[in-house]
């Protein structure tokens, strides 16, 4: 499972993504779809760490891919300077409350005003990474798990497609060399590429070359793939094949989070949709009501504009 | 007898192309190992600079890296030599031929140039092809080098082969460390036949001929390189 927690994520002053919660069950097919600047791409790449949330934390298989967020565990507050301070000066001021009430409204008042600073002491850096150690797993590990496809396709341009797709097997000792081809050269057969394996990437054409940045994720055997908008730069004409083998790949059961603005494949494909605006997850459901019976009124425009 | 006769005795029958022939190699050994010492440090250095990490230790590279750019492309590379024949080896105790001290001293002043070069490189390449690299679950320092820096480096080739051209001529001062170069081959033959004018012309041509050759290589590589790419 993907678990993402409550995840913000700011560019400077621009907030793009605010509060946001989602959990990717395995064998579930996500469609997200929303308007452009909604987040979407966003919040795809905060899950395998392309973009670094600055609150809130990602888990996959319940394992920690984040930095862990204070903001999420009062006990990490607790331990803070800020906290102390904050209880300190209450309970001089004296207070009707329990101790242990103060301490609940110490930390909603810290979390609703952001008032962690940058250092807060050894007892809290101790507790942040006490937690990490407990929970975390490295972020490459956890990259191998989640493919991902890109809009710009980002076939690596200074190797032929077959050392594209053995490349990080290979680096990463996953798969000796021959297996890694051996594999290599089964997907290349089911999608009819074989022949183009020592090609470069420039004499493709862009659906191939899609086709083939699909396969080199699968090289990895992933457990998850992540699709970020893999049709939006593609000349019309090849958006089938590339819809056609992901469609496959999830007859064949995998796990998968798409960003995109196909709302015929996400309603044929996608177990659930997510709409976002904004920043936020507004609705979500089942394809049938999603599109068949849309509540939020944005969602309503938005449908409008692009059925 | 004429000027040039004069000089073809000295250069034909006296032996001075031996000199010469030696001398061309030493400055052609300089030059390439020079280029390619400065290929290494200056990716290194080029990486420092990009490092992508707002930690400390990021930090400190990026800053030793300006610093090692300022230093060398601040100060002329006749001085540099000197101080490394003059000043760091005999202050470490060292005794090395002269021949690798220049090397060495060429290798880290191309470094600073090729530093920037690369630096220029590796910001040319879609950074697309490093979050490939990353989401397949290669590590930073392996995306670099198998996905980033290839790319790189074919986009500068003609850069490179214009540092490369500027590094062949520079090694023309490494007779101030008693270094047997080209230059000094003809400088001697000068000197004992007296016919300054035809020996310095002739080196002027010898470094042209050079330089056209290194053109024209430089100029094949780009043609191979562009080859896997003709879209």
């Amino acid at each position: 499972m993907i678990d993402v927690r409550n995840v913000y994520k700011n560019f400077g002053k621009l907030s793009v993504l605010k509060s946001v919660s989602v959990k990717v069950e395995k064998g579930e097919k996500i469609a997200l779809i929303g308007p452009s600047g909604s987040g979407k791409s966003t919040l795809l790449r905060c899950m395998n760490l392309l973009e670094e949330p600055t609150y809130g934390e990602v888990w996959l298989d319940g394992k920690l891919i984040t930095p862990p967020d204070p903001y999420l565990h009062p006990e990490i507050i607790e331990k803070s300077a800020t906290f102390r301070r904050l209880f300190d000066l209450r309970k001089k001021a004296g207070t009707y409350m329990s101790d242990e009430r103060l301490a609940r409204e110490i930390v909603r008042e810290i979390k609703a005003g952001d008032l962690l600073g940058r250092f807060e002491g050894g007892a809290y850096s101790g507790a942040i990474n006490r937690y990490r150690d407990e929970n975390s797993i490295g972020i490459n590990v956890a990259r191998r798990r989640m493919g991902m496809v890109f809009q710009n396709v980002n076939l690596f341009n200074n190797m032929t497609v077959m050392n594209n797709l053995i490349c990080a097997p290979v680096q990463l000792r996953l798969k000796d060399k021959e297996y890694a081809i051996y594999t290599a050269e089964n997907l290349l057969r089911r999608i009819g590429l074989i022949d183009k394996a020592n090609e470069y990437p420039s004499k493709l054409s862009g659906g191939q070359r899609q086709r083939i940045a699909i396969i080199r994720s699968l090289c990895m055997n992933p457990e998850y793939m992540l699709f970020d908008e893999p049709t939006s730069a593609l000349d019309p004409e090849m958006v089938g094949e590339v819809l056609q083998l992901m469609k496959e790949l999830a007859d064949d059961g995998m796990t998968m989070v798409i960003v995109t603005h196909e709302m015929g494949f996400a309603r044929e494909v996608a177990t659930r949709v997510l709409f976002m605006d904004d920043g936020r997850i507004t609705e979500e459901g089942a394809p049938s009501e999603i599109f068949g019976d849309p509540k939020n009124t944005r969602l309503k425009e938005f449908l409008s504009k692009v059925l | 007898m004429s000027q040039w006769e004069i000089f073809w005795r000295e250069f034909a029958e006296r032996e001075g192309y031996t000199m010469v022939l030696e001398g061309l190699g030493t400055t052609m050994l300089i030059a390439v190992t020079g280029l390619a010492i400065g290929l290494v440090v200056g990716s290194l250095l080029a990486i420092c600079k990009l490092l992508p990490s707002k930690r400390l230790p990021a930090r400190i590279l990026g800053g030793f890296s300006n610093v090692y750019v300022a230093l060398f492309r601040g100060t002329p590379m006749v001085v540099q030599l000197l101080i490394v024949h003059f000043v760091i080896f005999p202050a470490m105790g060292l005794q090395i031929p002269a021949l690798v001290e220049g090397m060495i001293a060429f290798g880290l002043n191309s470094g600073a140039y090729i530093s920037e070069i690369m630096r220029g490189g590796i910001q040319s390449v879609d950074k697309g092809q490093m979050e490939a690299g990353r989401a397949l679950g290669l590590g930073y320092g392996k995306s670099m080098w198998k996905i980033v820096l290839p790319q790189a480096v074919k986009n500068v080739v003609p850069t490179l082969g214009n540092e490369f051209i500027a590094l062949v001529k520079e090694t023309s001062v490494v007779g101030f460390i008693a270094i047997m170069d080209v230059t000094r081959a003809f400088q001697a033959i000068a000197n004992s036949s007296f016919v300054y004018i035809v020996s310095y012309l002739m080196l002027a041509l010898v470094y042209l001929v050079i330089v056209l050759i290194i053109t024209v290589i430089v100029r094949i590589i780009e043609g191979r390189l562009r080859a896997s790419d003709r879209r």
